[in-house]
């Protein structure tokens, strides 16, 4: 939109007109930033909340944060005080530096599995849709792995390895991907129904080229609002891995450890398990608010609809 | 309709032999030589390549997977390695707090989301709709166990409502029985609640814009026989689908809330099973609940066909 174009008004008639009212909303309130989170509350929030969530994994170090790891027998499980903004762990570990740094573990794998587990699904989807006679055999194998509850999967390929972050990774990835190759096997059908591919086929483009110029294009906006939310589920996945001893190893702070070691003492000493449970929320729904908000951006007819 | 019903019924057989040999491929994998296990910290290579042989674990895989396929059609699933009993038995005892709990959160999702899902649709746009809609977000992001820390926090410790831990089976009274459950039934039910309640949304607001809709409001039917009766019998196939999907949420979801709540169920078994690297229990317990969440799957693909009789086969 552009302001009313300019008109050369003869002075006195400017004079002589009645003050008309103010059609034109400040510019401030349509545009920039403030206009944003203005017209989009929820996803504002949720972008301010990950973007601050972010700052706090990225610069842990600095935020009067001690080893997390350095042990005490000390001063076990101390209730919060000055010292200990949110008391100590069973091992006296700093708790507060736990939660700080825990936003990392929780983080790192939301991110490494959302990008991994879109990939494989992506390729998967891709092979699945395009090629007639792989799609019966992978889908079947789909549906054979979308049996097995996720979080099961997932727990089930940690009793398999050494607890690691990276075999954590991996494991949510295998329990996402099902779904993700669902989603986009769905997309590339219905894409190939689409006249312009028909067209392209019959101009003579070769198959990669329709699924490099016209296919994947259009996966874009599902798979993004989708790896949203595998993110959000793989944060869960991972602090409940943590948190029942199959996920990452008990000294590196993650949320769901720092959880695990309040389990056995949570009536008495409930700080322990409610810190990392607060920001585990906090950052699951920051997650879910943009996913939303991505939803509604690059589907409308779904954003009506939900 | 006889013939599709066979068909789909049929047709879970493929899916069911994939997870099996997922399932099996799992302890063919699995760390760990169960022949040195059994035979003990003594016991020479010969007696331990004796066993190895007397258990068939010589063979090659597809005849050692055939092999423990047939077991388990017959309805063995191996021994424990910790306590060396049979893992189908280990299972049975503790079946009956986690179906109490998945059967009672099933039951309160149901009653509370579809409710509360025809209200948001209904006052579309409204405080109610918007109070709803933050309720399913807020569900779909508070994990399982922080729930029920909260609520076990608050009903249990603080105000001392209900007992903080534990289980009373249902043989010792309908009473303690439920006491004990309806706590981690909550923590369970909020992201299942969630998840239908939003579906339930979704699909009435579409139902509600039909013409049917506007003659039953013509004719002067009355609120909530136009709601309850012709719309929502009209939205319920993918109210009755996401269900059916959500079980998977509510299996994974029992395994947390047992341990949060200390119910000794198949959670419990699981989680036990994996601090020990107890791979035939895991096993079993996996394959147990994919085989219940396909049962469930099959469920709800057939009644599609009771609640919608334009759906036939």
């Amino acid at each position: 939109m552009s302001p009313p174009p300019a008109i050369a008004v003869p002075a006195e008639a400017v004079a002589a007109a009645p003050e008309l009212p103010d059609l034109w909303p400040p510019a401030k309130a349509r545009r920039g930033i403030m206009g944003f989170i203005r017209r989009h509350p929820t996803v504002a929030f949720g972008a301010a909340l990950l973007a601050l969530m972010a700052l706090m994994a990225i610069f842990a170090p600095y935020l009067w944060t001690v080893d997390p790891s350095t042990i005490n027998m000390a001063r076990r499980a101390r209730a919060p005080s000055e010292l200990y903004w949110f008391g100590t762990d069973t091992l006296g570990r700093d708790i507060y530096s736990r939660v700080v740094y825990g936003a990392r573990v929780s983080l790192i794998v939301g991110l490494s599995v959302a990008i991994l587990a879109s990939l494989a699904g992506l390729a998967i989807g891709l092979v699945s849709g395009m090629i007639r006679w792989a799609d019966g055999i992978i889908m079947r194998a789909m549906d054979g792995m979308m049996s097995i509850p996720p979080i099961l999967l997932a727990i089930a390929l940690m009793a398999l390895t050494r607890g690691s972050m990276s075999n954590v990774i991996m494991a949510i990835t295998i329990a996402e991907i099902p779904r993700v190759s669902r989603l986009v096997r769905g997309v590339v059908l219905s894409l190939r129904e689409q006249p312009y591919v028909d067209a392209a086929v019959a101009a003579g483009t070769r198959t990669p080229m329709i699924i490099l110029r016209h296919i994947l294009p259009n996966t874009v906006a599902p798979m993004t609002v989708q790896a949203t939310y595998i993110c959000a589920s793989a944060m869960i996945i991972e602090a409940i891995l943590s948190f029942i001893g199959a996920g990452v190893p008990p000294i590196v702070p993650s949320w769901g450890n720092i959880m695990a070691d309040g389990r056995a003492l949570w009536q008495v000493k409930p700080f322990i398990v409610f810190f990392p449970a607060i920001f585990l929320s906090l950052a699951v729904l920051a997650v879910n608010l943009l996913g939303d908000g991505m939803r509604d951006a690059l589907d409308p007819r779904l954003a009506k609809a939900l | 309709m006889l013939a599709y019903l066979v068909r789909r019924i049929l047709s879970t057989i493929p899916v069911m032999g994939m997870v099996a040999l997922f399932v099996f491929s799992l302890l063919y994998i699995a760390p760990g030589d169960p022949a040195a296990i059994i035979a003990g910290e003594q016991a020479t290579p010969e007696q331990i390549e004796r066993i190895r042989q007397s258990l068939g674990l010589d063979q090659p895989f597809l005849i050692r997977f055939g092999d423990w396929l047939w077991h388990i059609l017959h309805g063995d699933l191996g021994t424990s390695i910790f306590t060396g009993l049979p893992v189908a038995r280990m299972i049975s005892q503790r079946v009956e707090p986690t179906l109490s709990l998945m059967v009672l959160t099933l039951i309160l999702a149901v009653v509370v989301a579809v409710p509360i899902g025809v209200l948001a649709a209904w006052r579309v746009g409204t405080w109610v709709d918007r109070a709803v809609m933050a309720f399913a977000v807020f569900g779909f992001s508070v994990p399982v166990f922080v729930v029920g820390y909260l609520l076990a926090y608050v009903f249990a410790l603080e105000l001392g409502w209900f007992p903080v831990q534990g289980y009373t089976p249902i043989g010792r009274g309908i009473v303690p029985w439920l006491e004990n459950l309806v706590l981690p039934a909550i923590a369970l039910g909020c992201v299942y609640i969630a998840l239908i309640a939003r579906i339930t949304r979704a699909t009435m607001l579409d139902v509600l814009q039909q013409d049917y809709v506007r003659t039953a409001k013509a004719k002067g039917l009355g609120q909530s026989s136009i709601l309850f009766v012709h719309a929502l019998k009209n939205a319920s196939v993918p109210i009755i689908t996401v269900i059916g999907i959500g079980i998977a949420l509510l299996i994974g979801g029992a395994v947390v809330t047992e341990s949060v709540f200390a119910i000794p169920g198949l959670g419990r078994l699981t989680l036990d099973a994996i601090l020990r690297r107890d791979y035939p229990v895991i096993q079993g317990v996996v394959l147990l609940f994919s085989f219940v969440y396909v049962l469930v799957n099959l469920a709800v693909d057939l009644i599609y066909t009771l609640v919608d009789p334009r759906i036939r086969y």
